[in-house]
């Protein structure tokens, strides 16, 4: 599953020749566009348009995506929702009535064990728990506010991901991927990097559901084989050649035989496209050409591996960038202990996965800005949910999906900006809550799309990915 | 804008009044200061914070506030305003958030000037300036069932027409044809021509069977030159069990089918493979299309169940399982909300697959296009609701229904003549009851005790038994239960000891007063239920049950109720009679105990860890009040409450749902309090179960019975003993001299005898004491002995009747798989959710068929969910969908598209019927033909359309380049399972074993997550077939998603086709497809002495089922000697061949048919 897709349509005969013109490798964009994307008649309007190729509801402010997704559950009380509330009542019980909880298990108050400091222009707070990240607050929209419908992980998961608590929805990847395509011709639009925790729910969360299968997220995996069945199993490459040359004479045979059926061709070229992955692939993955100075941002060096492994991951997420492909999840990296879930435990468990993801995830956003590619990649920070203020048991904090914190960056984020508060506690949203549809419908407004004009026909109905809601936060553009 | 002058009192008054005033209502305008409170202040407020959801563009909740008109009637609470009085207008409490329920604005709470300014506005009176001039609010569109019904092709009946004339007689072969060719005609198009007899033949094979033909097959059609040839391979095909497992895959699309349960964990659905297998028994079986469909809906309840040919056991409940082959969450918060989820995706299922209907649409709101209500959706809801989840025994249960059935009779037959010999046997000694009382009186106030002292000397007690022509023996074993009935006021003889051992000398005052003092506490005990069970709700009551309500998994409670009088039998001819009961209660019988599950059977993951399969008692389903529930019971068992169907018991909460205990001491009746206060509200029933049998102990540890269950907040009395006759016999012979109560004793027990004899202590209006004391009396046969040759005479007596009930035990089917399955409970009825919300219940909504199709009538069942009556009306011929869907389905399977291309909606949103005339004849012909796929498919492959070759007339494809008229057929790629098969069956690995156990997915290092088994399945599949593979939800097999095999979240009729590098790298780098190669390289070389041209030729056969051409031969036989070279080794290294045959796997040509 979720292996190799790539953003482009089944390539049409027209197609075809026009990649034969110019050689594989030089597919426009348009061309890739093809004729597949946004069949409902609601999202191809385009009336007014002109004739260029808009491709868009509306200029986009965003090209590319990163979502860097902290399965788990980070807790908002302990990184940028700082409650001294929390400090004041500390081993006291909680004094309002506390809703179901995934474990039931309800202890006093607890305070953050770590310090809240304002940081850059903006004067943002962010615990200690966070200091790379720290340094980076003007580019970063935080959204304390945000809410989920669901307390269990792989409900809530599915919801961030694909707007619906249910498996079989796309993922917000597939979505973005289905709707602007790739402008990558040799590597898959929607690429999941695979730190080494694949979240509750399963490959599901990265899945195209109904949409075609092309739009489905690719795990590359950290390590030595990044992508299934990707290298030759020939020993030589001449081996390997002579074999695709008999392919491609029996291939060519059959069209003769049966004819010139699309569906024929775009197999075949299909072939070329999987033999063109096969070089991308291991190119991207290879950071020897990057330079110390990067290495070192990213937090390459560090003496602790989920660091590096995560640096690693945000390196290549930023090199998928570069090669335009469209959307790039991350999942993070094993820690020993546990994703962001602390039941237990929560300074350590909270303190090693955020180390692990603190200075990578700086290294990105500050890297992507002196490239000059932050205007155009949107970047988002979340978890499927937050954490509760009071402990569950003595030292863990349980699911919370009533109030907690997200953050975006990047393009067309207007950075240093805090939006939305929770209550005292830090448990419940009160101010301008924003809920999943509203981030999706966020997202695919700064890629140029109208969420509701984002519709594919399912089952009887014009699905989207934000169902029958989802309002922009424009408090947060820039 | 000029406003109408209204009101006449100042606003400055309003602002400051603190007194309720009560204002006139303003029709049509207020004066100015009102209006322009209103417009300063209110509009904009609810402009910027209302309108978004609550407007002309957008009506959450069905409230719409952007007129005064829509805010007086509200929403689905009712109205928003009532004018004047803001403490009673919804709005007010919800920019307050006042109510946990109803906080708007949902994104945070109005500024306290803003909620002020609203509560005066509402005060006023809520004044609206005239909105003349605004734009008048679209009219909303009534939903109009009847109208969209009578709009829409779908819901019209089958029209059978016959079959249009056409020009080119020639061509048709099939009444089919002449509607394919009559559309073509009238287009001025020709068919194609027809497909060769190669073509033909590979694509009838991978069609029927998913399996290219094997060489020799392709000579033997090609040599058969006689008219009926292809009919013969196609006979073949439909024959061959390869059919139904092709199809059934096909069919598995459909239903969602997984064997795990996705969620968090991937916990297993147990033994889903079950289901699969029954889909492609019932395929190759060739069951009627209709009974198919009822055993899906019904199958549990059908009269005569269908039997499988050889092994006898019960088909049709297996298609119940398909309902249980969804997503299911381990801990839900909500639970409720879960369980609404999962009944959505068993009704999208259900309607999309049998009616092709998106019903699941009509979840939120009336459908948005089809004749479907609300409430059909929530009536549809309710078969759910009155039906569970079980896993079914389903090879033992026909079988041992059989069994259960004839014992009863058999007990039913004997008991008479059995009971009435016991008390034959007892009479005597009972007769002497008194005699032995008084004299043991006698005795114990002569002193002749401590009577097991005396007995050991012996002298006195002979000599006193003697002067009362007594058994000195029987009179010691009186002694003996006197002096410790003495102590045990529950015994019947307590009174009769305490006066005895009170003395001679007792006053007759003192006699009374202990007597009272007695009768008192007997009448207190039984007098206590009535009144402290006030406060208690009885759920069930086993003693007084609607025959509705007798619900279980399985026989072993027997045929009903266990009512006072029922006797237990054993198997010892000396006591066939093992007990006889007091109680009524539900009752298992431990000759179950015998039950087990056959060896790979898969066990429910969770904390219902027990063997529930065929000895589970099922209470109705209650509304949960106080949620404090008590459990009566005897012996050792297990409770699990199933709360709003949640039954995945697996993770930190919902643990309390599941009670297990040990029984009291001696059988003693206990209450088991079982606490789900958590649960207040919500829908429940319970499943009983005893512990199971211990193998270190006699059978007997596990009597199990249920009497009542109970809500209470206190837990409920001790159950009643049976003392009303004795607090009856006291009372009388309170002044009566010892003879006569002792003689009062013997004429109860006498009483007692006859009763028991004349076998109608059951029908007796003090059943339960009669009962109690018959079991005391045969509980004591030392205090009541019967004669020496008493044993022979019941044995003599219970012979016939042991010896066939040994015959009948000996039958049990002991060991069976299971499956999952439904199980019947009473009739519940859902409420309509508002707006889907299952914390807001509408109005109660009877269980009953789409009203579009049957009409709005209720159909609901006392007796149970009804489900067997919906099944009947779904395929009722009158129902045009059932018949269409599945003759579209067949049609699509052969084509590669449908009549109508949305195979599971025919609504508005679906395609048209492209040939609506002959989707309506192959429907009625489907019906007439006695719903027989085989038949339909066999006439469409006969058919001239069907055998059109793939190149299509090029004037064709410019006029329909779509082949909406079928001028072609057209070229179709393999779905995954077919590839993958046909590889197998080329490299030679293909196991052709049928059924059983799936073979578990082999992990990739790309398959990670949560719930990932711990040991992998083999690379190839154990080369069986790949519907034989495991399907985990959350482990899809990456080959098979790689060509397009759906997601397993709701009906998929229609795959798409996709092209993915995935494929190509998985076909070109995989390690299965290399692996193949290579086996089937060593194959084609294992016959030695052949050319390689021969063995070219061979494999060419094999893969494409043609001889390759000299070019192609060229090729090949080039591209060996290349890699021969490239390899540097000798003419006997295979893998140069395996190279070629690995090319050949990525041929084009290999997966795609023409």
């Amino acid at each position: 599953m979720h292996c190799c897709r790539f953003a482009q349509s089944p390539l049409t005969r027209r197609e075809m020749l026009v990649q034969c013109a110019n050689g594989f490798g030089a597919v426009a964009l348009t061309a890739l566009l093809g004729d597949h994307a946004f069949g409902g008649p609601a999202w191809s309007d385009k009336s007014g348009q002109g004739t260029a190729p808009l491709l868009t509801h509306h200029p986009p402010r965003a090209a590319n995506v990163i979502f860097l997704y902290m399965d788990g559950g980070p807790s908002q009380v302990d990184t940028f929702d700082p409650k001294p509330r929390l400090d004041r009542e500390h081993g006291q019980p909680i004094k309002m009535k506390v809703p179901a909880t995934q474990f039931n298990n309800v202890g006093t108050v607890m305070k953050s064990p770590w310090k809240f400091r304002q940081h850059g222009q903006s004067g943002i707070p962010v615990s200690d728990l966070l200091p790379h990240v720290a340094t980076c607050v003007d580019d970063i929209a935080v959204v304390r506010s945000m809410v989920s419908n669901f307390s269990e992980h792989t409900n809530a998961n599915y919801f961030l991901h694909t707007g619906n608590g249910q498996q079989g929805r796309p993922s917000m990847g597939a979505w973005a991927t289905y709707g602007l395509g790739s402008e990558s011709n040799n590597l898959p639009g929607f690429v999941v990097l695979n730190g080494g925790l694949i979240p509750p729910g399963g490959l599901d969360n990265f899945g195209s559901g109904f949409l075609p299968a092309t739009f489905q997220g690719s795990i590359f995996k950290h390590g030595k084989t990044p992508v299934a069945d990707l290298a030759r199993t020939e020993a030589s490459d001449e081996l390997q050649r002579g074999k695709l040359a008999l392919l491609r004479k029996l291939d060519q045979g059959s069209l003769e035989r049966i004819g010139h059926i699309d569906q024929l061709e775009s197999a075949i070229a299909n072939y070329e496209l999987a033999f063109r992955m096969q070089l991308a692939v291991p190119d991207l993955m290879d950071l020897a050409g990057e330079s110390q100075t990067t290495k070192r941002l990213y937090g390459m060096e560090s003496d602790y591996e989920p660091t590096r492994i995560f640096a690693a991951e945000c390196l290549v997420a930023r090199r998928l960038v570069e090669r335009g492909v469209r959307f790039i999840e991350l999942t993070c990296p094993n820690v020993g202990a546990d994703r962001w879930d602390q039941h237990g435990k929560l300074e350590e468990g909270h303190r090693n996965n955020g180390r692990a993801v603190d200075q990578p995830v700086a290294g990105l956003l500050k890297d992507l800005k002196s490239r000059g590619l932050l205007e155009s990649t949107l970047v988002i920070w979340a978890g499927e949910f937050g954490r509760t203020p009071m402990a569950q048991g003595s030292d863990g904090r349980d699911h919370n999906p009533f109030g907690f914190t997200i953050w975006l960056a990047g393009g067309g984020i207007q950075g240093g900006t805090i939006y939305g508060a929770t209550d005292d506690y830090g448990y419940y949203a009160i101010e301008n809550k924003v809920e999943m549809h509203d981030l999706h419908a966020t997202m695919l407004n700064l890629l140029g799309l109208d969420h509701k004009r984002s519709t594919f026909r399912f089952g009887g109905r014009d699905m989207r990915l934000t169902d029958v809601h989802g309002e922009v936060i424009h408090e947060i553009l820039a | 804008m000029m406003l109408h002058v209204a009101l006449t009192l100042k606003l400055a008054a309003i602002l400051t009044s603190a007194a309720p005033v009560v204002w006139p209502v303003p029709d049509s305008g207020s004066d100015g200061e009102a209006a322009e409170f209103f417009e300063r202040n209110i509009r904009p407020l609810l402009a910027e914070n209302c309108f978004q959801c609550h407007s002309a563009r957008r009506q959450r909740a069905g409230l719409r506030l952007d007129s005064r008109e829509f805010m007086l009637k509200g929403g689905d609470r009712g109205p928003a305003v009532v004018p004047g009085k803001p403490e009673q207008s919804r709005l007010i409490k919800a920019v307050e958030h006042a109510d946990e329920e109803l906080k708007m604005p949902p994104k945070g709470r109005l500024k306290d000037g803003q909620v002020a300014a609203l509560k005066n506005w509402v005060k006023m009176g809520a004044p609206w300036p005239d909105q003349s001039n605004e734009s008048p609010a679209p009219a909303v569109q009534e939903f109009d069932l009847a109208r969209r019904r009578s709009e829409h092709w779908a819901w019209q009946p089958i029209q059978s027409r016959s079959p249009p004339e056409v020009a080119d007689r020639g061509w048709p072969r099939s009444s089919l044809d002449h509607f394919i060719l009559a559309g073509l005609e009238t287009a001025g198009l020709n068919p194609a021509s027809q497909a060769d007899k190669r073509t033909l033949i590979r694509r009838a094979y991978f069609d029927l069977i998913g399996l290219p033909p094997e060489p020799h097959q392709v000579e033997e059609f090609l040599a058969d030159e006689s008219p009926g040839a292809f009919a013969k391979v196609v006979d073949g095909l439909l024959a061959s069990p390869h059919f139904g497992e092709r199809w059934a895959r096909h069919w598995l699309d459909l239903v969602r089918y997984a064997e795990t349960r996705g969620h968090e964990f991937d916990h297993l659905i147990p033994n889903a493979y079950q289901y699969r297998d029954y889909v492609i028994r019932a395929l190759n079986a060739d069951v009627p299309y209709d009974q198919f469909v009822t055993e899906h809906i019904a199958g549990d309840l059908v009269e005569k169940p269908r039997l499988h040919p050889t092994e006898g056991f019960n088909e049709s409940i297996l298609g119940t399982g398909f309902w249980f082959l969804g997503e299911e969450v381990h801990s839900p918060v909500d639970i409720r909300g879960d369980e609404t989820d999962r009944i959505d995706n068993k009704i999208d299922v259900m309607t999309k697959t049998f009616l092709g209907l998106t019903v699941a649409c009509a979840r939120c709101h009336e459908h948005k296009f089809d004749a479907i209500s609300t409430k059909d959706y929530y009536s549809l809801t309710g078969f759910l609701l009155s039906s569970s989840y079980r896993q079914v025994p389903f090879e033992s249960m026909e079988q041992n229904r059989r069994i259960a059935r004839e014992l009863e009779s058999l007990r039913e037959k004997h008991r008479p003549a059995i009971v009435r010999s016991v008390a034959d046997t007892q009479r005597p000694s009972v007769e002497q009851l008194a005699e032995y009382l008084m004299a043991a009186r006698d005795a114990i106030q002569s002193g002749v005790a401590p009577p097991s002292a005396e007995r050991a000397s012996g002298e006195r007690l002979q000599a006193f038994a003697a002067k009362h022509s007594l058994d000195a023996e029987r009179l010691a074993k009186w002694l003996d239960h006197l002096h410790s009935a003495r102590q045990d006021v529950a015994d019947p003889f307590h009174p009769w000891a305490l006066l005895a051992f009170a003395g001679e000398n007792i006053d007759s005052a003192k006699r009374a007063q202990l007597l009272r003092t007695l009768i008192d506490g007997w009448n207190k005990k039984n007098s206590l239920p009535n009144d402290s069970l006030n406060s208690s709700r009885v759920i069930v009551d086993y003693a007084n049950l609607r025959a509705c309500e007798w619900l279980q998994d399985g026989v072993a409670f027997g045929p009903r109720a266990c009512r006072p009088g029922d006797v237990r039998f054993g198997s010892d001819s000396a006591r066939p009679i093992v007990e006889i009961y007091h109680r009524a209660a539900a009752r298992y019988d431990t000759t179950w105990d015998l039950l087990q599950l056959a060896p790979e059977t898969e066990r429910d993951p969770g904390k219902v860890a027990w063997l529930q399969a065929g000895r589970t008692l099922r209470t109705p389903t209650a509304t949960l009040g106080s949620g404090k529930l008590f459990y009566l019971t005897q012996g050792s068992g297990h409770a699990f409450a199933a709360v709003d169907s949640h039954r995945l018991i697996a993770g930190p909460l919902h643990g309390s749902l599941v009670r297990s205990w040990d029984g009291a001491p001696g059988g003693k009746p206990q209450w088991i309090e079982h606490n789900l206060c958590d649960y207040r509200g919500q829908r429940v029933h319970m499943e009983f179960s005893p512990k199971e049998p211990d193998a270190s102990k006699p059978v007997s540890t596990s009597e199990f019975a249920i009497l009542k269950v109970v809500e209470s907040d206190q837990p409920p009395p001790e159950p009643p003993l049976p003392g009303r006759w004795l607090a009856r016999l006291l009372t009388d012979g309170a002044e009566k001299p010892a003879e006569s109560l002792a003689q009062s004793f013997e004429q109860i027990f006498l009483r007692v005898n006859r009763e028991l004899g004349a076998d109608t202590v059951a029908d007796s209006p003090d059943a339960m004491d009669l009962a109690w004391l018959a079991n005391w009396v045969f509980a004591h046969p030392e205090l009541f002995p019967s004669d020496s040759n008493a044993a022979d005479r019941i044995a003599q007596t219970s012979k016939a009747f042991l010896e066939r009930q040994a015959e009948l035990v000996a039958q049990i089917k002991r060991s069976s798989h299971t499956a999952p399955a439904l199980l019947d409970g009473n009739g519940v009825d859902e409420f309509v959710l508002v707006r889907g919300n299952h914390r807001k219940p509408g109005e109660r909504v009877p269980r009953r068929f789409l009203e579009a199709l049957k009409g709005s009538e209720s159909m609901a069942d006392e007796f149970g969910s009804g489900r067997l009556n919906l099944a009947r009306q779904m395929t009722d011929p009158t129902n045009p969908l059932v018949a269409r869907v599945m003759a579209n389905r067949v049609w699509h399977h052969l084509f590669g598209r449908g009549i109508v291309a949305s195979p599971d909606n025919f609504g508005v949103l679906g395609e048209r019927p492209a040939h609506p005339e002959l989707l309506d004849f192959l429907a009625a012909r489907f019906v007439e033909h006695g719903w027989s796929i085989k038949k339909l498919i066999r006439e469409i492959v006969l058919s001239s359309t069907y055998q059109m070759s793939g190149q299509p007339d090029p004037r064709a494809v410019q006029a329909d380049a779509r082949n909406l008229l079928f001028h072609h057929m057209p070229v179709r790629r393999l779905e995954g399972e077919a590839i993958r098969d046909a590889i197998l069956l080329v490299s030679g690995r293909l196991d052709r074993t049928m059924f059983g156990p799936s073979v578990e997915v082999y992990l990739t290092p790309f398959l990670e997550g949560r719930g990932r088994p711990q040991t992998s399945g083999p690379l190839d599949g154990a080369g069986r077939r790949s519907v034989y593979l495991r399907v985990r939800r959350n482990f899809l097999d990456p080959l098979q998603l790689a060509f397009d095999a759906p997601v397993p979240f709701t009906t998929i009729g229609r795959r798409i086709v996709s092209n993915v590098p995935a494929q190509a790298l998985a076909l070109m780098n995989g390690p299965f497809v290399v692996e193949q190669a290579k086996h089937w390289a060593t194959r084609v070389l294992a016959e030695k002495n052949r050319t390689d041209e021969a063995r070219v030729n061979e494999l060419y056969m094999m893969a494409f089922n043609r001889p390759p051409s000299p070019t192609e031969l060229h090729d090949a036989t080039g591209f060996l000697g290349e890699q021969w070279t490239r390899y540097a080794s000798g003419l006997e290294d295979v893998r140069p061949w395996a190279d070629l045959c690995h090319v050949l796997m990525n041929a084009k040509e290999f997966i795609f048919i023409q």
